[in-house]
């Protein structure tokens, strides 16, 4: 009974063996006619399903194989050759499943690298925010002057025409900060402000023989650095010092200790200056500084605040000259603590001391009077209170040298101050006696070259300006109120400024003694966005007045002098010192984001 | 104990100051502010925020309008009712109080 090729393939082989072993040597087996090879021929019994070796009766051929195919070395060759294959396959199967076994431990460890680097690249995208910030500050205004007159600038380098241009009007940009910040870490901070300008023009170029080029700076906005800076904040951290937490080393050109600092206390920069930014100190110096709150005790308020560095004599914009250095300081005190900056009654001192922005070798030169070479030096006492609605100031300003006609006309101011003669001059040779001429020149003068006519154009005066303002021995004193009050209910806040500066104290009575005040209301548009409404006023409140020659000889003035080559008044008194005042109204315009 | 010796302080100080200003009256703040180190554009540190959210909003939200300046900066920053908030945080929960509101009517 066959029941399987493999089981029918052993039975034949085994039968074959028998076979041959049982039967006589003579006995051969059937060969294939074609061939002649040996066959063995198997026959089946269909109703017994028997096979035989030998045809027989209702016996049918089954099958016919090959002697050498039986043979049981041949089968037991394929059978070793098969089960070697197979071995050998086993084995490659193997190989292949161990390879596959470290790739797959191969890819694992790369999965985890990949998975380890994307939350660190995902952390990085995600907490960008946290490391660069960028912002930006825009200032502008419409302003419509009802009387022009010489004045310092109510806002940077904004000027007007000077007396006898009423009705004048301009709109204006006056700040367009682009703030970046970068940080590093928790611990740095980098501080990068453009900002940009008026330019006032240069003088027109020559090219070539026959060729000029005209100046094109004249009016332009063009952009400067007003801020750059790095500033840390570990230091007393590090130090173990918890009192001084949170205060700052900052390097480069930078916020000085006070302007920035009143600025954000008086809150309305954006319509007009702060005192001693108005009178003449720049909000940004060069150099380096520290700065922070003091929190003595442990119940989270501030008690004092601090901001003290060393700095470059020259501004910001301006190249340093000096072999010295200007040295700030301000600290403020509230007692009752502040729980926000500026809260409550405080109390601030500020103290400058540098010098005027010349090189040594000029500056060493011996002179009477130093002029702009002179030490110079500034003070500020306030005594201010503030609440969430609303605010008061007052302040006391004291000054060396700190005021100059560079300062007062830095707005608008005679031509003569800037190189251009003003009015008509005397060019008598010789001035006779008994003439006009002769009140201020003495007889026998020769004003060929011209003799400065205090009756016209501003160059007498400049003269006269110049040297109460700048001798090198001037002496200010100032005094100031500033506050604001938030309508309840309302987006409003009035708001209000008061100025009073006495230039140079040494003068019994100075012409150029000026109050200053500025009233407004501020209407709050959303978190972002400010108007504010105002009245701009610079009063000059002495009543017109002469000043002799011989009085203002204490100054730093020299009888028959030269400005812009022509001679100054040598004699008699020179009138009309007493600038016009000036009046105007500001729209004003505040983005802050 | 600690606290009121810091209050004698503070009493002292104002005894002081009010017989050198000749002011007739003044309410000192005892508001304590939360000053997590928010990192600030050019700000001083002590301007720092107070974490703010929009979630679980009571009442109204402070208005700018109705605080202090504390700080003119990238972004500015405003004290009000004892906490510095930024502009931005001042707006989302300005903005956060009028969805409210509107989908309240």
């Amino acid at each position: 009974m066959i029941r399987s090729r493999t089981t029918v393939k052993y039975a034949l082989a085994l039968f074959v063996a028998v076979y041959f072993a049982a039967l006589p040597a003579g006995r051969l087996l059937a060969q294939d006619a074609a061939t002649g090879t040996p066959m063995l021929r198997l026959y089946i019994d269909p109703k017994t399903k028997v096979v035989y070796a030998e045809p027989g009766r209702g016996r049918r051929l089954l099958t016919e194989i090959p002697a050498s195919a039986l043979a049981a070395g041949s089968i037991e060759a394929r059978q070793a050759k098969t089960e070697s294959q197979l071995e050998q396959n086993q084995q490659e199967i193997q190989d292949l499943l161990n390879q596959n076994h470290k790739l797959e431990a191969s890819n694992f460890a790369l999965q985890q690298q990949v998975s380890e680097i994307v939350p660190s690249w995902r952390s990085y995208i995600e907490n960008f925010q946290d490391k660069f910030r960028i912002g930006t500050l825009f200032y502008a205004d419409y302003r419509y002057y009802t009387h022009t007159g010489f004045q310092p600038q109510e806002l940077t380098q904004i000027t007007n025409p000077g007396p006898g241009n009423n009705n004048y009007n301009s709109f204006d940009v006056t700040r367009t900060y682009l703030n970046i910040f970068f940080f590093p870490t928790k611990e740095w901070e980098l501080r990068l402000t453009p900002n940009m300008y008026k330019t006032i023009g240069s003088s027109n170029i020559k090219v070539g023989q026959s060729t000029g080029f005209g100046s094109n700076l004249d009016g332009n906005l063009g952009v400067r650095m007003k801020y750059a800076f790095l500033r840390y904040n570990g230091l007393w951290d590090r130090l173990l010092v918890p009192a001084l937490k949170g205060g700052t080393v900052t390097i480069g050109e930078e916020p000085n200790p006070l302007v920035d600092w009143e600025e954000q206390l008086y809150g309305f920069r954006y319509v007009n200056l702060t005192p001693w930014n108005y009178y003449s100190l720049s909000s940004t110096q060069v150099g380096m500084s520290m700065q922070g709150p003091i929190k003595p005790f442990n119940d989270g308020l501030m008690y004092a605040d601090y901001d003290f560095g060393v700095f470059d004599n020259s501004s910001f914009h301006a190249y340093e000259q000096t072999d010295t250095k200007q040295a700030m300081a301000r600290l403020s005190i509230y007692p009752f603590g502040a729980g926000w900056r500026f809260q409550g009654l405080g109390i601030t001192g500020f103290y400058n001391y540098g010098y005027g922005n010349t090189a040594p070798d000029t500056a060493d030169q011996p002179t009477v009077l130093k002029g702009p070479d002179a030490h110079i030096t500034r003070l500020a006492a306030l005594i201010h209170y503030a609440t969430e609605e609303w605010n008061i100031a007052g302040e006391f300003d004291y000054g060396k040298n700190a005021f100059s006609t560079g300062n007062l006309f830095s707005g608008s101011g005679p031509g003569d101050a800037f190189g251009f003669p003003t009015g008509k001059q005397f060019t008598n040779n010789p001035v006779i006696a008994g003439s006009f001429a002769n009140q201020w020149y003495k007889t026998g003068t020769n004003c060929s070259a011209g003799c400065y006519n205090p009756y016209s154009g501003f160059g007498a005066q400049t003269g006269a300006y110049q040297a109460i303002l700048n001798s090198g021995a001037a002496r200010q004193i100032g005094f100031d109120f500033f506050g604001h009050y938030h309508i309840p209910g309302t987006r409003l806040t009035p708001f209000g400024m008061f100025s009073w500066i006495m230039p140079n104290t040494y003068l019994s009575t100075n012409p150029l003694d000026f109050q200053r005040f500025i009233v407004g209301v501020s209407y709050q548009y959303n978190e972002f966005l400010r108007f504010a409404l105002d009245s701009q006023n610079v009063l000059f409140y002495h009543d017109q007045m002469s000043i002799p020659v011989t009085t203002l000889k204490q100054t730093n003035y020299v009888p028959g002098g030269k400005l812009n080559g022509i001679t100054l008044p040598q004699i008699g008194s020179i009138p009309f010192l007493v600038p016009r005042d000036t009046h105007s109204i500001f729209l004003n315009l505040e983005f802050n984001y | 104990m600690k606290e009121e010796k810091h209050h004698f302080r503070r009493l002292g100080m104002a005894a002081a100051l009010l017989a050198l200003t000749g002011c007739a009256t003044m309410s000192s703040s005892t508001t304590t502010t939360t000053t997590t180190t928010t990192r600030a554009g050019g700000v001083p540190p002590w301007a720092a925020t107070t974490t703010i959210s929009t979630k679980n909003m009571a009442g109204p939200p402070p208005l700018v309008q109705n605080c202090a300046i504390v700080a003119i900066s990238s972004p500015s920053r405003y004290a009000c009712n004892g906490k510095v908030y930024t502009t931005f945080e001042l707006q989302k929960l300005r903005e956060a109080w009028q969805k409210k509101m509107a989908s309240a009517q």
